[in-house]
């Protein structure tokens, strides 16, 4: 999955532990821990919205986006065609 | 009326689904001393019918011991009201299997023994092989959406 979930990094700087976040953004702490692993398939925008309130950041804070070596091969693929 | 759960009609299903299994493992287990017992009382067939039956009725009865076996285990899981996963998927497609084998064996019967039965049980479990291959793909792609239902946070 080329969408890395930096929600550990946000969670130390806010210096807030996971079951703190958990209770505050109304998840249980197995849901937290699949996004924290990056296990999650799909984000809900009202989980989002909960998360960037209790940690006062952005979504763009929490998610980023790495390509795959498999995307930047078709990437490289189209600029040659 | 409750459908699924253990007091549920799916609870009752399971457990006359138990009592076939074990009386069909008792009737499996005893077939040689049960068949001729049956040749015996009804004097109808010849020491070569006994030795084709018993074989017959070895390879369909183990397959269908299988089917049995595979529905308890679906219907403990409906007990447990958690019936879409994987494991299902693949005692359907077993079940299926068991079918289409069992199947096959009765039309090797109806080449050598065959009675207007033989080719109605062979109707019933082509059909029931084929739609068990078409239900474990239904729940294939059932466990699929709550695979993803459930990764979406």
């Amino acid at each position: 999955m080329p969408i890395i979930v930096n929600l550990d990094v946000m969670m130390a700087k806010r210096k807030i532990s996971s079951s703190e976040l958990a209770a505050r953004i109304d998840i249980t702490l197995a849901n937290l821990s699949i996004l924290k692993n990056n296990k999650a398939k799909a984000v809900r925008f009202s989980t989002l919205e909960a998360i960037c309130s209790a940690l006062d950041c952005q979504p763009g804070d929490i998610l980023e986006y790495v390509p795959d070596s498999s995307d930047i091969q078709m990437a490289s693929d189209k600029e040659g065609v | 009326m409750v459908i699924l759960g253990k007091k549920g009609l799916s609870g009752i299903l399971k457990f006359i689904i138990d009592l076939i299994f074990w009386g069909g493992l008792g009737i499996f287990l005893s077939l040689p001393w049960s068949l001729r017992w049956y040749i015996d009382t009804t004097h109808a067939l010849g020491r070569e019918n006994y030795l084709f039956l018993l074989g017959f009725l070895y390879f369909t009865g183990f397959f269908c011991l299988v089917i049995v076996n595979e529905m308890r285990k679906i219907f403990k899981t409906l007990s447990r009201l958690n019936p879409f996963m994987m494991d299902n998927v693949r005692s359907l497609r077993r079940i299926a299997v068991s079918a289409l084998l069992i199947s096959a064996a009765y039309v090797v019967k109806i080449i050598f023994y065959n009675t207007f039965l033989t080719i109605i049980i062979t109707m019933v479990f082509i059909i029931g092989g084929l739609c068990a291959l078409v239900l474990s793909e239904v729940f294939h792609q059932a466990v699929i959406v709550k695979e993803e239902n459930d990764l979406t946070i």
